[in-house]
């Protein structure tokens, strides 16, 4: 047993805490550290991937889920894979693709650990195919607050299974997993790039791509104005049995630690706009499914400053309108999202604190600066205006008002399931104490 | 015979020894996995086995105090392998100063397992790869070894003294084309004790164990890891004693 102090932040860089660490190296360690937690509890950490306070914990207490990583079984007739929350994501990847096998959800980033993952609920850029991830978990095991072991899954303890699904580490610690990988249809994918000129434009073509693409993401020029608001690349891809195209010339790959000030570039109207241009107007090429998954992980951006990201969904009938209005209001305020990805999501999220709906997510992401947290909260009550939900796995300013107001029932089924499963709150974070402090002031 | 190798792992229940059990699996190489009988052992195993389906893998039960035995589970190894053998070790406990202080026993504990376990399994296990004339040994030393600390100088002589017997074991196995190498590692957070490490991230296992393999193979004699740690180690050598101990 072995705890040290540590100053630890969310990738955001927005938020950090000096906290108690521990790096269990065995499952059957979790409840020992566990006895250990004292005031302020404790939050499982995997890859530390949340942008916020998610897996920080202000003089509390740490866990990181690193080093438990053994793969238990995998079956290969069924895809079921039983393995520790540690092993991330691009493991799978590398162990089961190249025997015809991929994780149901294709995140941008390959560095998310499992555990966290589903803690998370992520969706991918084939959220309007299959879901999000927790929909091909086929139980999980939780360490509870007592340091008992409950299985849970759809159909056995489902309020402990919606609450720890996408539940921010709030419940319990997630220390084995059972997912189901699907097979891959194809080697290869068929990736299709083209320029979009408004936001009508887009809604049509996402229409189709709904119906027909196996994975579909969308980068949104924020800076356009008037008429051009909404202009966008659109990125489909499926899978296809043709070979591999090799270009002429291509970019090398590079996991390059960019300097700050890239991320301001990334934010200007103007290299927006010639993102825009040079986009191909209607291309496709043909690329290993390997290589079109997580590119996120080829450039690695340091910001000093701190980096804010705001995901919200809406259902299919309030998404154009919403997404309008908030690229107007974004282009008007002149406040450059360095980072906006819109993407499809095909149904209403499972657990209880998943944002997903069936419609549209859209997720920004903004360098810290003057004025900014104001325009963000501002924003915020426009997604709850249009009966969207902000997405809890990386917002840093969302209030318990908020939550309240966009997840309703949810919120309550959320809050019996934890005070059920961990009366004593021995899991908490800066997150939880965040959007869940009346609720505990209350109960003193 | 081919060019494959069979790994035999010492401490394949702990963390770094199942990263590298995982490596060589990775590279297509035979394991066979020495550690504590337990739950550890076979959960890494298992671990192997779900990754790797084509590698062989074999598990044997080590009796740390007992080095007797040792022969004998070196004849298993030997019986099992079908390649080359090579040999990791990573065996090791630690405790703090405070620990020791406390308990005498501790130290002879951290002696049994750091040293005399180790130095034993090698000398048993010296003859099959002086029999085949070339595989690598890959030794998991500690930069405490170096030099004393207040914190840790009790687990330090463990490994200063497995240091300074690898020196000698290496000049004798390069009579028959062995390569030993010793991987001198910066602390472990699971290792002494560390209060604060604002400036100082805990090493990746499986870093480190892909390192380890890497030199595999490549002669090295001693290897620092992370690379800063043989800077460290430099400027403890030749700083004055007393601001580095401040």
């Amino acid at each position: 047993m072995h705890w040290y102090e540590m100053k630890l932040r969310g990738r955001g860089r927005t938020n950090s805490a000096v906290s108690q660490v521990c790096r269990p190296d065995r499952v059957a360690d979790v409840p020992k550290y566990l006895e250990q937690v004292g005031h302020n509890g404790v939050v499982m950490r995997g890859s530390g991937s949340s942008y916020a306070d998610q897996a920080v914990n202000t003089d509390g207490a740490v866990m990181m889920s690193g080093r438990l990583d053994c793969v238990r079984s995998f079956d290969e007739q069924t895809g079921e894979l039983v393995c520790e929350p540690g092993v991330t994501l691009q493991t799978i990847t590398e162990l089961y693709a190249p025997r015809g096998f991929m994780l149901a959800t294709a995140t941008g980033s390959g560095r998310h650990t499992l555990g966290g993952a589903i803690a998370a609920n992520i969706v991918g850029v084939n959220g309007h195919q299959k879901t999000s991830l927790a929909k091909s978990v086929n139980w999980i095991d939780v360490v509870l607050g007592d340091g008992s072991v409950k299985r849970a899954s759809l159909t056995e303890n489902a309020d402990l299974f919606r609450a720890v699904v996408g539940g921010q580490g709030l419940v319990g610690a997630i220390v084995l997993i059972s997912i189901t990988l699907a097979k891959r249809p194809r080697e290869n994918v068929l990736v299709e790039r083209r320029r979009v000129a408004d936001l009508n434009e887009l809604m049509e073509s996402l229409k189709s791509v709904r119906k027909n693409a196996d994975f579909c993401s969308v980068w949104i020029d924020t800076a356009a104005r008037a008429d051009a608001v909404g202009r966008a690349v659109l990125t489909s891809a499926s899978f296809t049995g043709e070979p591999v195209s090799v270009p002429l010339f291509s970019m090398p790959k590079f996991r390059l630690p960019l300097p700050h000030f890239a991320l301001h570039l990334a934010s200007m109207p103007f290299v927006k706009n010639l993102r825009y241009r040079f986009a191909s107007k209607d291309g496709t090429r043909v690329e290993k499914y390997e290589s079109f998954l997580y590119p996120l992980d080829n450039i690695r951006v340091f910001s000093q400053k701190g980096v804010y990201q705001l995901q919200a969904s809406f259902s299919e009938a309030e998404g154009p309108q919403a997404i309008r209005r908030i690229l107007t209001e974004l282009s008007q305020s002149r406040i450059g999202a360095c980072r906006a990805v819109l993407v499809l999501t095909k149904e209403d999220d499972l657990s209880y604190l998943g944002s997903t709906l069936r419609g549209y997510t859209i997720s920004m992401d903004f360098i810290r600066r003057k004025g900014l947290e104001d325009f963000l909260k501002h924003l915020i009550t426009v997604v709850g205006e249009h009966n969207g939900r902000v997405s809890v796995q990386d917002d840093a300013l969302m209030e318990p008002r908020n939550l309240v107001l966009m997840y309703k029932q949810r919120l309550e089924k959320f809050v019996q399931a934890r005070d059920l499963y961990d009366p004593q709150k021995k899991f908490d974070s800066d997150f939880g104490r965040r959007l869940f402090a009346k609720e505990r002031k209350d109960e003193q | 015979m081919n060019n494959k190798r069979t790994w035999i792992v010492l401490g394949a229940s702990g963390v770094i020894g199942r990263a590298f059990a995982r490596e060589a699996a990775k590279d297509g190489n035979d394991v066979i996995m020495l550690g504590r009988e337990g739950e550890d052992l076979t959960l890494a195993a298992q671990d192997v086995r779900a990754r790797y389906p084509d590698v062989d893998v074999v598990t044997i039960a080590l009796d740390t105090a007992n080095p007797d035995s040792f022969a004998k589970v070196v004849e298993q190894c030997e019986s099992a392998a079908k390649n080359i053998i090579s040999v990791f070790s990573s065996l090791e406990t630690a405790y703090s100063q405070k620990e020791c202080g406390k308990d005498l026993g501790k130290i002879k504990n951290m002696f049994q397992i750091n040293y005399f376990s180790q130095v034993y399994f090698l000398s048993a296990v010296a003859p099959v790869l002086q029999k085949q004339a070339c595989g690598e040994i890959i030794v998991m030393g500690s930069t405490a070894g170096e030099f004393g600390m207040p914190d840790n100088y009790a687990f330090g002589s463990t490994k200063a003294a497995l240091h300074v017997w690898l020196q000698g074991f290496q000049a004798q196995m390069a009579q028959s084309h062995v390569a030993v190498t010793t991987v001198k590692t910066d602390d472990w957070d699971t290792v002494g004790e560390r209060k604060k490490s604002f400036f100082q991230r805990p090493i990746n296992p499986q870093a480190c164990a892909a390192a380890c393999y890497q030199y595999a193979g490549k002669g090295f004699k001693i290897r620092y890891f992370p690379w800063y740690a043989g800077v460290t180690v430099l400027f403890r050598r030749f700083l004055p004693t007393r601001p580095v101990r401040k």
